[in-house]
């Protein structure tokens, strides 16, 4: 009877495990965290130059730059696609920042203010993303 | 009376189509609400509605912060999600080592 049950229940556990195969998630890798959250200081930066009349070129592609580099670097990672899409957002919210200080001119100080705080968090949940994941490596 | 509260007021509405009891309602229930992030979304909005009302920042400007808190929307959504996976994955990866190491030695 024992064994019986001990079968029933190890093939009911494999079909969990076959149906958790399609819901992997890379593991946590710090790597990743120590890249954002060296983006932080970098974009208040970026943002705080956007009241001066004249974009500091070099310093936009040169941040645009990292977060290339963050995207490339978490694509290249195995079932990775939860984190590609939140630094996607993240891209996406300075490319909105960009063309809308590009096309509306020098920035307020509560304009920077407002939009380097969404910056801030669109940055927050990304990191937050990163370390909801299992630390484990098998 | 907050400042936002007497802006919504004093737009001029002749033809109704603003619904401003009901958008001071959203925003008042938002700033009280419980869960820590409706509270912080409710407090930007409120923020943006003073800084609006005062002349801080243009219509346009307050425009651009809506779009992006949806963006934030749809973000924190996705790290629910990977949440919920990662919780999964360990209980996969709990019973596994248990079929491996326990279970299977039994069958």
């Amino acid at each position: 009877m024992t064994k019986f049950l001990t079968r029933h229940v190890a093939i009911a556990l494999c079909v969990f495990l076959a149906a958790c195969a399609s819901l992997r998630v890379a593991r946590y890798d710090p790597v990743t965290i120590k890249s954002l959250t060296d983006l932080g200081p970098v974009a208040s930066r970026v943002y705080d130059s956007f009241v001066q009349a004249q974009i500091d070129q070099a310093r936009v592609d040169e941040f645009e730059l990292q977060l290339e580099q963050i995207e490339a670097y978490e694509r290249w990672k195995e079932d990775n696609e939860d984190m590609v899409n939140q630094v996607k957002e993240l891209r996406g919210m300075f490319a909105d920042h960009l063309a809308d200080r590009k096309a509306n001119g020098p920035w307020s100080s509560a304009n920077v203010q407002n939009s380097k705080q969404l910056f801030y968090e669109a940055l927050k949940i990304t990191v937050e993303t990163e370390a909801a994941k299992n630390r484990s490596r098998k | 009376m907050s400042d936002w509260v007497t802006f919504i007021d004093g737009i001029r509405d002749d033809a109704g189509k603003l619904a401003k009891n009901e958008l001071k309602a959203l925003v008042s229930t938002a700033v009280a609400d419980t869960n820590e992030v409706v509270k912080s979304v409710g407090g930007a909005v409120e923020k943006y509605l003073s800084q609006l009302a005062s002349g801080e920042i243009t219509r346009e400007e307050f425009a651009a912060y809506m779009k992006q808190q949806a963006r934030l929307a749809r973000m924190r959504s996705n790290k629910a999600t990977v949440q919920e996976k990662a919780r999964i994955q360990r209980l996969a990866d709990g019973i596994q080592t248990l079929l491996i190491d326990g279970l299977s030695k039994l069958v």
